[in-house]
């Protein structure tokens, strides 16, 4: 792991990155926005898309969920045409809403399985408050040590069914296991994320106090 | 100007590992719209070399490109897309021929070493045994012994680009990279970047500290580089040294990007030529001229070439391994 630029001064070689580098590649986009929004759209995508659609998966920990919003944020902002408006970079645009679709798709998603009765609540900071951004880098650290926390043959099933996107019966046959041992195991760890999520959420409620 | 939260300390954040002070400040520091978009920044990064799966950016593109019921571009792509197919036919012959003449070579090498080679568009990450990290850039060669590692010092051979990050032994056994027309590189610990290709050999520091014994003329001679400094020696056997504001550019092929800071659309040529086996040409005294500044995610040449097009309305054109740019 190298972090390099770090903190000024401590080798004394490499002085902290400054922004043209990123900034500079935006501004292509930009341009291509102006003159062709197709274009424009096309280079966003091939920036943005496979960092966004990893970002995402690390909370819905489904490559297809992860996708489909993904997919959904892009076009939402073309239907919007609010590519033209965005005040500051793509980039945050973009990270902010995959990481709060993400989220809202986790609250629905505990609500749909009747896990849950209690998430109704719509949080309504907003997107650049420093609380709520952290604590959406924090969610996705939670939900990873919750996913490591599971018994080892729970946590397996729960990366092939939601991150492969297999049948209870494939991972039934697979792991030679009966398919209602497999669904237990599912259920355990939507319960136990479940938990994780509601926290969180708990943890933004107190903030808006 | 002063920074009160560090990179570091940002990254550390994204895993999990703050302290409750540091996320105040963190907190603090993220009231500043200017920094709110650094930490994106910097998220974008983290992210890019934490990578949880690659995923199908192009089938995505298409589909969405679709639903918004527009064709995607059409001007450039025809010239781009069609020669394309033939490239797959052209990697797929380079793949062939690479294994066999790798075949040849390895049965007379394979007892005493180990190879680890990389085709053209490949990017591969190697631990040794010593748990030294190794990652290899496109059409590169590395080579150690296969008993002697590790025990008779630890000796590499590289031809191409590698990226190094060597892990200090608890008995300060050196590791030495070595490079054809006697370029030796010795550390203990250290990170940095070799790129050795016949246009010239040259290396980046990032930390630690290493030596260089190369050869000027008919003399042996030694260098000690230090962390941020590059040295190269041309194919003339003219050795050059000096200091580099950001490792980026010389690393950043390790996460499929390429960073370009005023580079010439030459220096871009010679680049695709190494890395992905394409020969470049370049028409119009426009284009002789331009030069590129940018960060360009890529996975493949098609990649990087769509992008840098449709960046700087350049056209590109490629019939089997020519590639041509023009205005």
């Amino acid at each position: 792991m190298e972090i390099q630029a770090d903190q000024r001064g401590d080798h004394g070689a490499f002085p902290p990155e400054r922004k043209p580098v990123m900034a500079d590649s935006e501004v292509f986009i930009r341009q291509a926005f102006a003159k062709d929004p197709r274009k424009g759209y096309e280079l966003l995508y091939r920036r943005y898309h496979k960092v966004l659609c990893s970002h995402a998966v690390r909370y819905v920990y489904s490559r297809e969920v992860a996708e489909d919003l993904v997919a959904d944020v892009f076009l939402s902002l073309w239907r919007s045409q609010s590519f033209e408006t965005v005040l500051g970079s793509y980039r945050a645009y973009l990270f902010s809403a995959v990481r709060k679709r993400a989220y809202t798709h986790l609250q629905d998603e505990f609500r749909r399985s009747g896990l849950t009765s209690d998430l109704d609540e719509e949080v309504s900071l907003t997107d650049d408050d420093p609380q709520r951004i952290l604590q959406f880098t924090e969610l996705a650290v939670q939900l990873e040590n919750g996913i490591r926390s599971l018994p080892p043959q729970c946590q397996r099933v729960f990366l092939m069914s939601r991150f492969e996107g297999r049948k209870h019966r494939e991972i039934a046959e697979e792991l030679q296991l009966s398919i209602k041992t497999v669904e237990a195991h599912l259920q355990k760890a939507l319960v136990h994320l479940r938990k994780i999520v509601q926290n969180g959420l708990v943890v933004m409620l107190f903030w808006l106090l | 100007m002063e920074q009160p939260v560090s990179k570091q300390t940002v990254f550390e954040h994204f895993e999990g590992r703050t302290s409750p002070l540091q996320r105040h400040l963190l907190e603090e520091w993220l009231r500043t719209p200017v920094n709110r978009e650094t930490y994106y920044e910097w998220l974008e990064e983290w992210e890019t070399r934490h990578l949880q799966y690659i995923a199908d950016t192009d089938g995505a593109m298409q589909q969405s490109l679709t639903q918004l019921a527009i064709q995607p571009t059409t001007e450039p792509a025809p010239a781009i897309r069609k020669p394309w197919m033939s490239l797959r036919r052209a990697a797929a012959a380079a793949l062939v021929l690479l294994t066999l003449s790798a075949g040849l070579y390895l049965i007379k090498d394979y007892v005493l070493y180990k190879t680890f080679e990389t085709a053209y568009g490949q990017v591969k990450k190697i631990t040794l045994t010593d748990g030294t990290i190794v990652t290899l850039n496109a059409h590169s060669t590395l080579r150690l012994s296969r008993f002697g590692f590790g025990k008779e010092g630890r000796h590499v051979y590289l031809t191409g680009e590698a990226d190094f990050d060597v892990t200090h032994t608890p008995d300060h056994q050196p590791f030495q990279v070595h490079i054809d027309k006697g370029f030796d590189v010795t550390v203990l610990g250290t990170q940095f970047t070799v790129y050795a290709r016949t246009r010239k050999t040259q290396l980046l520091l990032k930390t630690g500290k290493v030596r260089i014994d190369y050869t000027e003329g008919a003399r042996q001679r030694k260098v000690f580089v230090k962390p941020g400094e590059l040295v190269s020696l041309d194919p003339q056997g003219r050795f050059n040294h000096k200091t580099v504001r950001s490792p980026r550019p010389y690393d950043a092929w390790k996460e499929y990007r390429y960073e370009f800071h005023h580079t010439p659309l030459q220096e871009i040529a010679y680049m695709l030529q190494e890395n992905y086996g394409l020969q470049v040409e370049i028409t119009g005294t426009r284009l002789a001229g331009e030069t590129v500044n940018g960060t360009f995610p890529a996975r493949t040449a098609e990649e990087l070439l769509q992008a840098i097009a449709l960046a700087y309305d350049i056209n590109v054109n490629r019939q089997d391994s020519k590639v041509v740019f023009f205005e």
